[in-house]
């Protein structure tokens, strides 16, 4: 930077015109035309893409959106993984899911929904694990979520700040499905430390999305607010 | 402040030009943008190659990166100092990244004739070596200054700052990445040191002003602001510099009306950044070093 001395600078500065720098945040609006050249080189990357993507896969009547402390999408997603894995039968049932808001990277457009979307909603390759937590960690889960301000869950809910299950367990650990994410350290979610056993299923979070979704046709909508 | 003896004979016999002019507007031309330099960046544009389509509820038809390289060709044409800058994570968000392995937005980039970009947290999301891969299709270099990759495969691979000479000027870029560890997943991040932030950038900023910089801009990832104030944001490591003049960041996906000022160490003005995400904006910063006194009270953003 050139910095004259203060007189110089102040003497300068004085007669000097006010403009010193001018910013503008340019909004890149349907009316700007796209560039031919770079149009061009990107479409064959494009057709190939779309060949495996623009699968019609089901349909929503609504636009799905991600909003802390719930929303629909929100919803979707942790019910589409709860759901998933409740029709796999392991040795337990699962009590609920957690995922992270975080985690969901786009909304869900009004109309067709292609395979695409489900890759843009989730474009991670993370993968779904149950985690066995010993009945203590729930408050802690519950400190998280008030903390965080709201993440997607499944066949659980908070009210006034205490996380209740859907299904009550009469042991004293309960099974969380989530991702190898989270379980592995993302985004803070210490109480996955104490847990007592932890099965890996291999299983892409997306897989899951795209077989619950062609499942569902219509994507269900829940607008409930599960943390309040 | 120690005087550059170029700049302050720069400065005055601009100020005599300055003088000189009427007081009016006048006609600009080329020429007289030769002292100006742009700044174009961008933070956070996730493989968003093509614009949002039409339903989308937040952005229809807004982005895509096809468009953002007309308005660059449009101010290159008009404006002879230009440095287009990003702010990291240009990987992860759209079947392209899963397709190409960020192949694309790597090629892309280096046909908008990108000077310089910083790594953001999800370029590490196919690991150090699916980076080290798509990296091989960049034009330009990956500035890091406070991650530390000697041990891993990235050494050697990024630089910690680089210099640009505009229109007689040296302006000094480097890039500071956020914490890691709770971020990514360790496997893909491996040994990479972890270095404190604003230590770094200070240091790096120190550093550039020997070298004799007219301007230090620093491209973060750290995010522009969190409740917590124990977070480094960009504010908080503006609040904590000695020698950055502008701070371009990322991560928080922060849509700014206007860039925001901070007071440094010395109750000096910083400017900071952010376009929020998916390159649905492109920021514009034009200095006009006639005028400029960056790190004054007197700076002025229109």
């Amino acid at each position: 930077m050139f910095f004259v001395s203060g007189i110089l600078a102040a003497s300068f500065l004085s007669c000097a015109p006010q403009l010193k720098i001018t910013t503008k945040q340019i909004h890149l609006d349907n009316d700007i035309a796209a560039d031919n050249d770079l149009s061009n080189f990107i479409r064959p990357y494009s057709d190939e893409m779309d060949v495996q993507m623009n699968i019609k896969i089901a349909e929503s009547k609504n636009n799905f959106i991600v909003t802390r402390p719930g929303s629909n999408l929100m919803n979707w997603m942790a019910d589409a993984v709860f759901s998933h894995q409740t029709k796999n039968k392991r040795l337990s049932q699962p009590t609920f899911c957690l995922l992270n808001t975080g985690g969901i990277r786009s909304s869900i457009g009004k109309g067709d929904v292609k395979l695409k979307d489900i890759y843009k909603v989730m474009p991670f390759d993370n993968s779904i694990v149950w985690v066995k937590l010993p009945l203590t960690t729930l408050d802690k889960i519950s400190a998280y979520l008030n903390k965080s301000g709201g993440e997607p869950i499944s066949n659980i809910q908070m009210r006034a700040g205490k996380l209740i299950f859907n299904t009550p367990v009469e042991t004293d650990f309960f099974w969380v499905i989530t991702s190898d994410y989270l379980c592995q350290g993302g985004d803070h979610m210490d109480f996955f430390k104490e847990s007592i056993e932890v099965i890996e299923t291999k299983t892409l979070i997306r897989d899951a999305l795209v077989e619950e979704a062609k499942l569902q046709k219509v994507l269900i909508n829940d607008t409930t607010i599960r943390i309040q | 402040m120690k005087r550059r003896s170029f700049l302050e004979k720069f400065t005055l016999s601009a100020a005599g030009i300055m003088l000189m002019k009427p007081s009016f507007a006048i006609q600009e031309t080329y020429s007289d943008r030769t002292n100006r330099l742009v700044i174009l960046h961008t933070n956070d544009t996730h493989s968003n190659i093509d614009p949002f389509p039409d339903n989308h509820s937040k952005y229809p038809g807004m982005g895509g990166i096809a468009k953002r390289y007309s308005i660059v060709k449009q101010i290159r044409a008009e404006e002879p100092n230009v440095l287009l800058l990003d702010s990291g994570d240009v990987f992860q968000g759209t079947p392209y990244f899963n397709t190409f392995n960020g192949v694309l937005e790597m090629k892309c980039m280096s046909k908008l004739g990108y000077d310089a970009c910083t790594m953001g947290n999800h370029d590490f999301d196919i690991g150090m070596d699916g980076f080290l891969k798509a990296k091989k299709y960049a034009g330009f270099p990956f500035l890091c200054a406070n991650y530390d990759f000697s041990k891993t495969i990235l050494k050697g691979e990024t630089q910690v700052f680089k210099i640009f000479k505009k229109g007689g000027l040296k302006i000094g870029v480097f890039g500071i990445g956020v914490e890691l560890n709770g971020l990514v997943p360790r496997l893909a991040y491996g040994d990479t040191i972890y270095n404190d932030p604003i230590e770094i950038a200070n240091d790096t900023a120190a550093q550039m002003k020997k070298e004799k910089c007219d301007l230090v801009i620093c491209l973060s990832h750290l995010g522009f602001e969190y409740q917590d104030n124990k977070i480094v944001s960009d504010k908080v490591l503006a609040r904590n510099s000695s020698d950055i003049d502008i701070i371009l960041g990322g991560h928080t996906h922060t849509f700014l009306d206007k860039p925001v000022i901070e007071k440094n160490k010395a109750k000096k003005n910083v400017l900071i950044n952010q376009v929020g995400w998916a390159g649905v904006q492109l920021g514009r910063i034009d200095i006009d070093f006639n005028t400029v006194k960056i790190g004054s009270e007197n700076l002025i953003i229109h």
